[in-house]
Order: structure tokens, then sequence, then C-alpha cells
């Protein structure tokens, strides 16, 4: 059987209008047959008290005067009352004096001291018969209760009538009732149905009536409207977001087009350092398939040399995220190591951490080669020079001291001419021992072994004044110096610098006596000194040029020199790490700076060869 | 159950009702050998019963409390009966008060009087009877005689008839009930 909650709409309307039509007309049928039995059982009650009061009453004389026959009479006026079923007049003493039976079946009751009393199907009245004040005798009257029952039965019968006309009128009804709650219900239904089936958001339900299953439908087509046109919003979006892939995947199409089609080897790698992408470049070079150099994969292929400090220079980017630079050695497919220089820089997002490592290899196996090559040259050259200016030490003296004992042992002996042409070859000679000597302090410069410790800036500055004690003397020069910090140099480096600076300073003098001071700042992890002089400055033109060697500005007398000096003080400098530049003013004097990293270190030792620069 | 208890509580009101039922009248009583003194018990019996279907005229008392007395002229039949019939009866506020009597009342003095049929010339008696005087005799001679109730005897059963017009004459106003059950009313 099917629970009543499960069945159609229409079914419950149906059946919920028979229930309650049924139960309403049954509590109203029984209400109305029970009130009616009361009622008229009352009435008859009531009726049959008067009737037996008034029958009493005309007994009285009959029962006085023992007459049967007028009492008879008196009862026969029953006749006209059909419920009653019968009557009889009984003496004090409970003998009868006359009966009224309409049927032959009748038998009275004997009185009792009852006013009223029913027995089963019959209502019995006691009516005493009074003279006087006196009862005299008792009427009793028997009233039929079939009557009541016929009633009842006939109310019974048109209630179950009306009833079963009712039943069928609520029958019809709720079919006109289904027509007007449960077909737009049905109707709704399938619109939802068809909705949620095809997915077609396009559809309406029809609305019919104006109350809430009207409401219902208007707020489900609102509700599908506002489906509909977000689904239509959603399709946009998708569309929209579609394109937008299609651009972004074209983007990253050009972008790995572009990668591709570099020259130099491309790589990316996550923030711990695993290689995620590699151009195609990297495969091509290393006849490795992606599979064996992604991630670490790319170790196989460095030089055994080269592999620690690459390792090392690339964990140190990975912690502290400065941008990477390293040259190293990698094999080639053919087992050919080739020279690369490889950067990459981290890419961070808005929080500032690090997302993606992007970076290239470029070979440049012949650069470092032809720079190797310019190196060798260099060097070769610079043994060279030093061997030559070495060796002509010892013909220069020959020359020199040789001219000296001519000048002084042969002078008589000589005319004018040939005193002039001796001073020209004394002259002469004297160059080119100082000549020699500086370039052989050059060379020096270049090739001694570097042999930096930590010492006060103060003492080689002493030294160096101390040796220029007899220039600063003759030119009445005023050298002052602020307290100096202990940097990391080789002191004799220094003191070359120092003096070199400060003999130019005294050199390149104008009318006044030169003031020349020495100071130094700390800044940015170097130390900077400055020589600072009053002279006659320098053209803005001739700033890099004075650093070359055998560069002069001045070939008068007055300001004597190999033009060495300075290039010697700008080799030291870089040697240590630092660098060297002036500025100046024309006439009001110049101010040499240089630097000394806090902890200098050798730029041009064999290892910085394979080391970030 | 309840018809034993019926028959039980019938039977207690009959014993009761014994000395009632005498003057009432029984008619296997009266064909007893004492036939004729419960004729007149039952006699008297009506002889009282007149009185509560009569209604009598302003006048017919003496006093509003005076009783109301059935007198008996010349021989009287009844013997203790009318005594006890009327003792401790009142009618319309009236004792019940029974006399002998040998010559004509006095006006107010009786309000029944009964002429027994042992009377002569008993037109001449009541034409002297004043007004507000119920009369009541024997045999239907009585009426054309001018009195107002006759006792007959009628299958042995005891009965009367009424002379209307003289009861009207009398200025009584007799019951219509007390009319139906007599034999026959003179009008």
């Amino acid at each position: 059987m099917r629970s009543f909650r499960d069945r159609p709409i229409k079914q419950k309307l149906v059946i919920t209008t028979m229930v309650t039509t049924t139960v309403a007309l049954l509590v109203v049928g029984i209400a109305v047959v029970t009130a009616d039995y009361v009622l008229y059982r009352d009435y008859l009650r009531r009726d049959l008290s008067s009737l037996a009061r008034i029958i009493a009453d005309n007994s009285t004389a009959a029962l006085a005067f023992n007459d049967p026959d007028s009492a008879a009479q008196t009862l026969g006026a029953l006749r006209a009352r059909t419920h009653v079923a019968g009557a009889c007049i009984y003496r004090m003493d409970g003998t009868m004096l006359a009966q009224y039976s309409p049927a032959s079946t009748f038998t009275c009751p004997p009185p009792e001291n009852q006013q009223i009393r029913s027995t089963g199907d019959f209502l019995i009245i006691d009516q005493p018969i009074v003279l006087s004040g006196r009862a005299i005798g008792t009427l009793v009257l028997q009233s039929d209760l079939a009557l009541i029952n016929e009633r009842v039965r006939l109310y019974g019968t048109t209630v179950l009538g009306v009833l079963l006309a009712t039943f069928f009128l609520a029958f019809l009804l709720s079919s006109r009732l289904r027509s007007v709650i449960a077909t737009p219900i049905s109707r709704l239904v399938s619109a939802t149905t068809s909705v949620s089936e095809t997915g077609d958001y396009s559809i309406r339900a029809p609305k019919q009536s104006g109350d809430e299953l009207g409401v219902l439908v208007d707020r489900f087509n609102e509700m599908l409207a506002g489906i509909q046109s977000r689904e239509n919003d959603l399709k946009k979006a998708l569309a929209d977001r579609e394109a937008a892939l299609d651009e972004v995947e074209k983007e990253r199409e050009r972008f790995a087009f572009m990668a591709e089609s570099m020259p130099q080897k491309i790589f990316t790698a996550s923030p711990t350092g695993e290689s995620l992408y590699l151009n195609k470049l990297w495969m091509d070079f290393t006849g490795l398939p992606f599979e064996q150099l992604k991630e670490w994969g790319w170790e196989q292929f460095i030089h055994p040399d080269d592999l620690e400090e690459s390792l090392r220079v690339w964990r140190r980017s990975i912690e502290t995220g400065q941008p990477l630079q390293l040259t190293n050695r990698f094999r080639r497919a053919d087992g050919v190591y080739r020279w690369h220089l490889n950067r990459a820089r981290a890419m961070r997002n808005a929080e500032g951490e690090i997302i993606l490592w992007v970076g290239s290899s470029t070979e440049i196996h012949e650069q470092k080669e032809a720079e190797e090559e310019l190196r060798r040259a260099n060097e070769d050259l610079q043994q060279f020079a030093y061997s030559a200016s070495h060796d002509l030490q010892e013909p220069i003296r020959n020359v020199a001291v040789y001219s000296e004992i001519i000048a002084r042992r042969y002078q008589d002996a000589l005319d004018d001419e040939g005193r002039q042409f001796l001073g020209f070859l004394r002259e002469g000679g004297r160059r080119l021992a100082t000549l020699v000597n500086d370039l052989l302090a050059y060379t020096r410069a270049s090739m001694a072994e570097l042999s930096a410790t930590t010492v006060s800036a103060t003492t080689p500055l002493q030294n160096a004044l101390a040796g220029l004690a007899e220039a600063i003397r003759e030119s009445g020069a005023q050298v002052t110096y602020d307290s100096l910090p202990e940097v990391y140099i080789g002191e004799a480096h220094l003191q070359q610098v120092f003096q070199n600076l400060i003999a130019n300073a005294l050199k390149y003098r104008n009318a006044d006596p030169p003031r020349i001071h020495i100071s130094a700042a700390h800044r940015g992890g170097e130390w900077y000194f400055a020589v600072e002089d009053n002279g006659i400055g320098i053209e803005p033109q001739y700033k890099e040029k004075i650093f070359g060697v055998f560069k002069r500005l001045h070939h008068d007398q007055k300001y004597s020199g190999t033009g060495i000096g300075l290039a010697i003080c700008q080799r030291v400098v870089e040697r240590y790490g630092g660098r060297i530049w002036v500025e100046s003013e024309p006439g009001k004097g110049s101010t040499f700076f240089f630097s000394v990293p806090h902890e200098a270190r050798p730029a041009r030792s064999a290892a910085a060869q394979s080391s970030p620069g | 159950m309840f018809a034993e208890q019926n028959r039980r509580r019938c039977a207690g009101l009959a014993g009761l009702l014994l000395g009632a039922a005498l003057w009432v009248g029984w008619p296997g009583l009266q064909r007893a050998t004492a036939e004729a003194v419960l004729e007149y018990e039952v006699k008297a019996a009506f002889l009282l019963n007149f009185t509560k279907f009569t209604e009598w005229p302003a006048g017919a008392f003496a006093n509003p409390d005076s009783p109301l007395t059935i007198c008996i002229l010349g021989r009287d039949p009844f013997g203790r009966a009318l005594d006890d019939v009327v003792q401790g009866e009142q009618v319309n506020g009236h004792k019940l008060a029974v006399r002998r009597i040998s010559q004509n009342p006095e006006p107010q003095a009786c309000q029944v009087v009964f002429i027994g049929s042992g009377e002569k010339d008993i037109r001449r008696i009541l034409g002297a009877l004043g007004r507000g005087v119920l009369t009541a005799g024997e045999g239907s001679d009585f009426i054309r005689d001018g009195g107002i109730i006759a006792f007959v005897l009628e299958n042995r059963r005891v009965r009367f008839d009424i002379n209307q017009s003289a009861a009207e004459a009398a200025g009584l106003k007799l019951s219509s009930q007390l009319l139906s059950v007599a034999r026959s009313v003179e009008k």
C-alpha cells in the first residue's frame, strides 16, 4: 500500500476533500440525529405528561363514581395519538377501572409511584388522579418509542442519502479543484523536469492563477531567468577565459620559441635549485636527453675541477637570492670541455619570495682563449720589459759612470763642442738610468708577488714622506694628514702609491708653496684614500690619459719625469681590487682618490679566472 | 424481579386501602349477602363525591368557614356509613358534617339534603327548600318531583340521574364531569 505522503497531489486533493466532507457530514449528521432524538424524546415526554394530566383530570368523575364506561370513553380520546400504545385507570386498591388498548396484544402495566419510566421500547407515565387534593386512583399511559426509533431511522437514512449525494458532489468538486490546483502544479513539475533533463533554462512554466501557485510559478520563472542570465554570464566568462588562456598559450609558445631559438643555453630552476626547463641547445650541446639533465643532472657535464666551486656559488645564490654569475667548463657531446659564462636571476612574487630562477649559459670559450692568449702575451711582454730594463741597467750604468769619469778627467782636453757633447751624453745617460729604473719599478709592481698583511696606512705614508723629505724641504710644501685606518695590503705597495701621488703633487705646483693633505674615508666596504693638493690641476680630457704608461702632459723642463708614476699607482691599486681616479679643477688643484677593499682580494690570480667576477 | 417487587407493593397497597375500598364500592362485595348495607356505603361515598363536583352559590353558607353539612331528612338508611365517609374530609375549605333532620331545615343549615324513599309528598318538601341546596333522593321519580340527583340501581350497580334545570334553579353549578358520569341528565 502506497503511503498517503507519496501519492500525487491530485489524489491527495480528492482524498482530503472526500475525507473532510465525509467526516464533517458524519459529525453533523450524528449531531442532528442525536439532538433530534433527545429533543423529540423530551418533547414526547412533555406531550405525554400533559396528555396524561388532561386524561387524568377528565377521568376524575368516572373514577369517583366508579363508571368504567365513562372512563373508557375518556381514554378513547387517546385514539388520535398514534404513539400511545395504551392506557388504563387504576383505582386506589390497584384494581383496574378502565383500559384503552388499540392493539389487542396490549397489557397494561401495573401502576408504580413513578412519574415517568422507560421499559424497553416503551415510555410509561403514572399520573395520579386527584379529587379535592386526595389521590383516588392512577392513570397509566404507555407510549411506544418505536416512533422515535422510526424517526431516528428516517433521519439516519436522510443523512446517509445526503452523505452519499455530498460524497458524489465532493468528488465532482475535487475533480474541479484538481484542475485548479493540481494541474498548475503538474505543469510546474513538468517544467522543472524538462529544465533539469534538458538543461534548457529558457523554458518557462505557464502561469494560470494569481494565487500562491501563481506566485510560485512567477518566482520559479524568475529563478530560471536568473539562472539563465547567470549561465550566459558564465558562458561568456568561460569564453573570455578560454580566449585569455588561448592568448596565454600563444604567449607561452612565443616565449618557448624565443627560448628555444636563443643562441644561449636557457634554463629555469626551482627556488631550491632543481632545473625545470632547459632549452634545446642544452640537449644538442651535451648530447644528453632532458630526463638526464633536469634537476641536478647538469652536474655530470661540469668539468670535475669546476664542479665544487660551481655548486658552492650556485648554492650561495639560492640561499641569498643574489644574482648568479659563474664561469665554468661544460663537456660537449664530443667530450671536449668548453668555457661558459652562466648568469641567473631570481624571479620573485609580490611577497618577495623567490618563485623561479631564470638563467642563461653563454659559450665564451673563444673569448676566454683569446683573453688567455692576451694575458700570456702581456706577461711575456712584461717579462721582456723587466728583463730588458734589468739587463739594460748594467750598460747604462757604465755609460753614466764612464761619461762622468770623462767629464772629470778629460774636461780640459775637450774643446767647447766636445764638452757640450759630453754634457748631452751625461744628461742622456741620467735620463736613461731613471727611465730604466722607473720601468723596472713598473714591471715589478706588475709582477711582484702580492703579500698582503693588515697594516696601519700611517706607516707607509710616513715612510713615503721620509723618502720625499728633500723635495718637500726644497719646495717649502706643507704636508698634513688625518689619522689613517688599518688596511689589508702590501705595505711596500701602499708606500709606493703614496710616494708617487705626493711626488706628483710636489712636482705640479704653481707659484704658491704646495699644500698637501692626505685623508681616508670608509664607504661601501672599502677604504677611500684622498691625496689633495693646490697645484696646477688637470684638464678634464686628460683625467683618464694620465694613468697611461709614459703619458706626460708637460714636456718642458719645469716638470721633469718619466710619466710612469701614475701607471705604477694604477697597477698596484687594481691588483688589490681597488681603483684610482682624479678629480680636479685646473689652476686650483687636484685630488687623487684610490680605494682599497676592506679585505683586499687578489684580482688577477689564477683562481680568479674560474670565479665569478 | 421488578414484576415480583411490583406485585408485593400492590399487595401492600391493597391492604392499606382496604377501608377506603369499602366506601368506593367494590362490585364483588355488592353481590355479597350484605348487599343492602354495601349499597348505602356506595351511596354515602357518592354523596360525598357530589359535593366535590358542585359549586354552591354565594350565600349558601352562613360563614366562609361554616361546615358543608349533609342533612338526612327522615329515615336514615346509611347508619354510620355516611359519618365514616365524611370523617376528615374537606371540600373547598369547608369541613364536612352530617345532620339528621325531621323537617325542612332553615336556610344555610344544610347544603346537601338527602331525602329517603320513605318520605311522602317529596314534591312539597323540595318546593319548600330554598336556593343553594343540593337535593338527592332515590328512584327516577325523584327527578320528576323536582329533585336534583336521584340514585338508581342499574344491573345492581349504583348510578344516578341528574336534573340540571332543577340544579340551575337552585343556583348550583354541576361539573360537566359529573354530568358525563350520570346515567341520564334532565334538562
